[in-house]
């Protein structure tokens, strides 16, 4: 388990880690609340959160450990294309901006916690609100598992083999959040998000240096790519991918705030100009995680080669290694003990917002809403917490048990299904012209088509005389060739992109039968002045009730 | 003219119109379209423009949002 440690990294990374788990059980106590039993305090931090709270907690909690190794990896394999994170991340805020603050406003008046919640009111529909709040369980777990993924790429870099350590991290992690609730990762995304940024500015002055500047860098990156028989690699992109780079960048956009651990962070912030301060502040990680994908580039000229990979066999090792490799050949002992901790402790956050999200849509929308018709305040915070110890079991068993690759292809297919629940969620925040059959039977033609159109896509790689070696026949990627849908053509398109369209397009069609046909549409709870209500409002109620 | 104003005013009060809310569609045209940048010239410190662009993009996210924010304050 212990082989070639590097004892000064694991001492840093050990004092880090242990030093943000008192922070997560002392969270219980901050902004005390008079009860933590209610599942506006646990599991929306009492729905009070300021604008520097929400900027690190939402900030810690969209900008995870898998996205700090694995979009440099992805750079580091194939270029251009991984740089979507940036056009990914700067188009996001600005489409949700005007969502969000309605959302927050609806929600705030009628106590929704969950996406499902508003759901359920808006479109009178419990099917339709079930099958949000199970697209959202589904999209968050294997997102949740692949946390554990980052942290053991860290481990690995570190000589830490084995199981035990992650069983023990995340026994920690979900000890806290079941004791604190939200309050917990709001405490440590501070610590995070501060280690992050010292670490990449850092790494973004010295590595350059060390390797010679950034002509150097870029210069071997595009002497590697010219080797390499892959066609769709390169410091630029190649014309097909284009269409691809930008798909995915807007659809995986219109798929962040879709996401329950998303909705979870806006919901706990004070009012609304809380959420519109943050749009405009939020974009400073988008910033990090661009330099943070050109420390791909920098492990190409420094020569990294990923853990496990091997020459002779062929094996090609894991990728998401090449991050904390960097890190230990470059920086002296200690601070790669400081990056590899921020790496670590940037997987706790994310997870245990995740968890809660998931958590909270299990509690709202199907134990209050089948099992438990009468609960109590309290009975829904119990609920929720053992919910969130579950959600982090079955997330272990997912990576230790299964193969990895399997929450890898589950979190690809993720970013497709929840995109699924933009019209009932989203659209719905503007308009109820869509049917609640229509807006199920689009759900359920989206889901079909991001299922078909992902498992039609193969993972390739090149051999040297540039012939194409099918890695995995299915689950491959997002990018679908345009040749599936008949076109003759070398673009590929982002899967999700397609499947919302298709889902927009049946959801319009049922809605015109539906009303032909006279099938009674759901009633609407809400009224359109509290898609404005603010905080000093007097419609807003202080500890609003729940409405079902 | 006269009776446009308070009928404009009350429309403010509960609703979030604004002209200015049309800033947000900018950061999408200087985004999404790979055509505008998809090149290595002119370098940046001997960064690709491909990368120093988008970067530098992330300002007229932010510039756009912010100044929304700030003329749609009440």
């Amino acid at each position: 388990m212990f082989e070639d440690v590097n004892v000064v990294q694991l001492t840093v990374f050990t004092i880090l880690f242990a030093a943000v788990s008192v922070l997560g059980f002392v969270a219980a106590r901050w902004r005390r609340a008079d009860d933590l039993e209610h599942l506006d305090e646990w599991g929306l931090g009492g729905r009070n959160f300021g604008s520097w709270i929400t900027w690190f907690l939402i900030g810690g909690d969209l900008y995870t450990a898998y996205t700090f190794v694995a979009v440099p990896a992805l750079v580091f394999g194939a270029g251009a294309i991984g740089f979507f994170a940036v056009p990914y991340t700067i188009v996001v805020y600005p489409i949700v901006f005007l969502v969000l603050i309605r959302l927050w406003s609806v929600s705030h008046v009628h106590g929704f916690v969950t996406p499902a919640d508003f759901v359920r009111a808006r479109h009178g529909s419990s099917t339709l609100a079930l099958l949000v709040a199970i697209t959202g369980i589904v999209a968050t777990m294997p997102y949740i598992a692949l946390q554990l993924v980052g942290i053991e790429a860290v481990l690995k870099a570190m000589g830490v083999t084995g199981h035990v350590p992650i069983i023990v991290a995340f026994a920690i992690l979900a000890a806290y959040t079941y004791n604190s609730g939200l309050r917990a990762p709001a405490l440590i995304a501070f610590v995070k998000d501060a280690l992050i940024y010292v670490v990449i500015i850092v790494a973004v002055i010295v590595i350059p240096y060390k390797l010679g500047g950034w002509d150097a860098i870029f210069g071997a990156a595009e002497a590697k790519f010219e080797a390499s028989p892959n066609p769709g690699d390169g410091v630029v992109l190649a014309g097909p991918a284009q269409l691809q780079y930008a798909t995915l960048a807007f659809g995986s956009a219109l798929a962040l705030f879709l996401y329950p651990h998303s909705i979870t962070g806006v919901l706990a912030s004070r009012d609304r100009n809380v959420i519109k301060r943050n749009m405009a502040a939020l974009p400073a990680y988008s910033f990090i995680l661009g330099l943070l994908a050109l420390l791909g580039y920098m492990a190409i000229k420094a020569g990294v080669v990923p853990i496990g990979f091997d020459a002779a066999t062929g094996e090609a090792g894991d990728s998401n290694t090449i991050v904390p490799v960097l890190f230990d050949q470059m920086f002296p002992s200690w601070f790669a003990g400081v990056a590899m901790a921020a790496i670590g402790i940037g997987a706790l956050v994310p997870a245990a917002i995740m968890s809660i999200a998931a958590a909270n849509l299990w509690t709202r929308n199907i134990y209050v809403e089948y099992i438990n018709k009468d609960a109590t305040p309290k009975q829904e915070a119990k609920s929720s917490k053992l919910a969130s110890l579950v959600v982090k079991v079955g997330a272990l068993l997912a990576i230790l048990a299964l193969d990895p690759q399997f929450s890898i292809d589950l979190q690809l297919i993720g970013g497709i299904i929840i995109l699924q629940t933009l019209p009932a969620v989203a659209i719905g925040l503007y308009t109820r012209w869509f049917h609640r059959w229509g807006l199920i039977a689009g759900w359920a033609a989206g889901m079909a088509f991001g299922f078909w159109a992902t498992y039609q896509i193969p993972k390739v790689a090149y051999s040297p005389e540039g012939e194409v070696i099918i890695l995995k026949e299915h689950f491959g990627g997002s990018g679908l060739p345009l040749t599936e849908l008949g076109f003759d053509t070398t673009y590929s398109i982002y899967a999700g992109f397609l499947a919302i369209l298709v889902n927009l397009v049946v959801c319009a069609l049922a809605t015109l039968v539906f009303r032909a046909m006279k099938v009674p549409d759901g009633e609407d709870v809400t009224k359109s002045s509290e898609y404005f209500a603010d905080q000093d409002d007097p419609r807003l109620r202080d500890m609003p009730e729940v409405v079902h | 003219m006269s009776q446009d104003i308070p009928e404009s005013t009350r429309r403010a009060e509960r609703s979030d119109h604004s002209q200015w809310n049309w800033l947000l569609v900018l950061p999408l045209f200087a985004t999404l379209i790979p055509m505008l940048y998809n090149r290595t010239s002119p370098e940046l410190f001997g960064i690709p423009f491909f990368y120093w662009y988008q970067l530098a993009a992330i300002a007229i996210g932010v510039t756009s949002t912010l100044v929304v924010y700030r003329m749609t304050r009440r």
